[in-house]
């Protein structure tokens, strides 16, 4: 077989063409999203609003039945930003540590979930599913969900982009040039929220932290300025989706786990050959 | 320089920054009290005292940060939340120098409530970011990524960040610190030629040589005010004393009471931000 047999071979497949454009959506929004979470240092919360989704979901399917798709999603998506907005409060009140508060939410709402799921027969596929991710299950309803919010998180980073790196870069500028700091944060919780909802069922909520970390850093190992960054992470994570979900059909590996594979292979080379922060780079400076 | 868009108007005949009878209280304890001064506009003021005085926290409330206990702060007429015409360059600034942006876009954040929402930098914003720029020398720096800058360029990025904020009052919190005998030269003439834009400064320091000799006024913390004025009236011998206690080491010099060093004991840096 060539090489354009092997890339065409698999597009037979209605469903791995869904697989494939949502893989490489997901991809591209994490990259971008992702870029706030690297350099905010947010890692730990977007894995916890990851995982903070599941009680929604088993509340979702006890509620509307298994079958309904778009009901699941607007269950995940109430949970995950009613996690992040209340993440969000906790952490600014300081009674705990801010890592101390998340991971109580984290753990309690996950274990929740699980109780509430373990009451329905058969929940075990459901938190495989769940756990981790199902893309070659993609509907054409879910591609519309995907490109509808997804589009929605990338229209509201485009619009507050500047107030959004201020925020993030210097919270007390943003405090002196009176810009509603409080108001910026939630907004961005939110917007990891969503992109965690829309992205999980390409992943699951286990490797769901991989996608929101691993190519926007690669990024800012290449590049130094800011919207380079959210582009070559975008890159990355479409990337990243797409070979995956080709390995996954040549190799029957999980496809969650052959995008982060891929995504962390890229992180790897970026980490030898950076120009500025790579290994190579460090020992040709001696 | 372009659209003016301060958020409160400033009075004419008012001072630049006017400060009566302020206290402030920080977890339930009294970091500051009795603070009274006014400073006009154009004329600068360094705020020295020991560590933990209070002059982090006097330069907070100052910019707004911090809400005081009683008394009353005004700037050019009205409380500081109002404004946006004061820039406040912490002494720590908890910014991670590998974030991904140049100089000059840290310059131009400086901007952004004069941008506005949802609108992107105009010529107009370029040209005033690119002029503070040239006002403290860093024009030849403008793409380097902020990791690059020695500890003196960072300072003299933070100031031009002020410039192009059009801040009518900066307060800067040890702006020296750390930095060689070149750097805290280039720092200060910068600070100094801030009165040409008619800008006022509060600089906290700790070195009270350089708080006598490039400041039109000195103001001695120590939990409280001690003294406020011109150096030669604020820095005698009793309230030296009365700041630093037995940490200064005095001896008489040819003009009167001559300080060897205030820093000698530290209790560590001022109050947790």
């Amino acid at each position: 077989m060539n090489l354009v047999e092997l890339i065409v071979e698999p597009l037979r497949y209605p469903f791995m063409i869904r697989g494939i454009v949502a893989a490489m959506a997901v991809g591209g929004l994490c990259g971008i999203v992702g870029s706030f979470v690297v350099l905010r240092g947010m890692a730990f919360m977007g894995d916890a609003i990851a995982h903070s989704i599941l009680p929604g979901l088993a509340g979702g399917v006890l509620v509307a039945g298994r079958g309904d798709r778009r009901a699941l999603f607007w269950w995940a998506l109430g949970t995950a930003i009613l996690v992040a907005l209340g993440m969000g409060w906790i952490s600014q009140r300081g009674r705990v540590r801010e890592d101390t508060a998340i991971g109580i939410v984290f753990a309690g709402m996950f274990a929740l979930g699980i109780a509430l799921i373990s009451t329905v027969r058969g929940f075990a596929v459901d938190l495989v599913h769940f756990l981790f991710g199902n893309v070659l299950g993609v509907a054409t309803v879910d591609l519309i969900l995907i490109g509808a919010f997804g589009g929605a998180v990338l229209l509201l980073v485009l619009l507050f982009y500047k107030e959004l790196v201020v925020v993030s870069f210097d919270p007390t500028l943003a405090r002196t040039l009176r810009l509603p700091t409080a108001a910026y944060r939630y907004l961005l919780f939110v917007l990891v929220a969503i992109t965690v909802v829309v992205s999980l069922q390409t992943v699951g909520v286990g490797l769901m932290l991989a996608m929101l970390i691993v190519p926007a850093s690669t990024a800012f190992l290449l590049v130094r300025r800011l919207p380079r960054m959210m582009a070559i992470g975008a890159l990355l994570g479409i990337l990243s989706g797409a070979i995956g979900l080709y390995l996954s059909f040549y190799w029957s590996v999980a496809s969650g786990a052959a995008i982060v594979l891929v995504s962390i292979g890229l992180f790897f080379v970026a980490l030898l050959v950076s120009p500025h922060r790579g290994l190579l780079a460090r020992l040709r400076k001696g | 320089m372009s659209r003016r868009r301060t958020h409160a108007v400033h009075l004419a005949d008012a001072p630049a920054v006017a400060v009566r009878d302020l206290s402030v209280t920080l977890d339930g304890e009294i970091a500051l009290s009795g603070v009274t001064f006014e400073l006009e506009p154009g004329r600068q003021l360094a705020v020295v005292g020991p560590n933990g005085a209070g002059k982090t926290t006097l330069l907070r409330v100052l910019a707004g940060l911090i809400a005081p206990a009683s008394g009353d702060v005004r700037i050019h007429g009205h409380g500081p939340c109002g404004h946006i015409c004061i820039a406040y360059v912490p002494q720590k600034s908890g910014i991670d120098w590998r974030f991904p942006v140049t100089v000059r876009d840290v310059v131009m954040m400086g901007r952004i409530q004069r941008i506005g929402p949802f609108r992107r930098p105009s010529a107009d914003d370029r040209r005033v970011v690119h002029d503070a720029l040239e006002a403290v020398e860093l024009a030849d720096l403008g793409n380097r990524q902020i990791e690059a800058l020695s500890g003196g360029q960072q300072q003299r990025m933070f100031l031009a960040r002020a410039l192009a904020q059009e801040a009518d009052v900066i307060l800067f919190d040890e702006p020296l610190a750390g930095l060689d005998i070149h750097s805290r030269g280039e720092i200060l003439g910068v600070i100094g030629r801030l009165r040409e834009r008619n800008v006022s400064a509060i600089v906290a320091l700790h070195d009270l040589g350089i708080a006598a000799a490039s400041f039109d006024r000195v103001l001695l913390l120590q939990r409280r005010m001690i003294g406020h004025g011109p150096a030669s009236e604020v820095f005698t011998e009793a309230n030296l004393r009365e700041a630093y206690g037995t940490c200064l080491h005095m001896t008489d010099g040819p003009s009167g009471p001559f300080v060897i060093h205030d820093t000698a004991c530290t209790g560590g840096d001022d109050e947790p931000r």
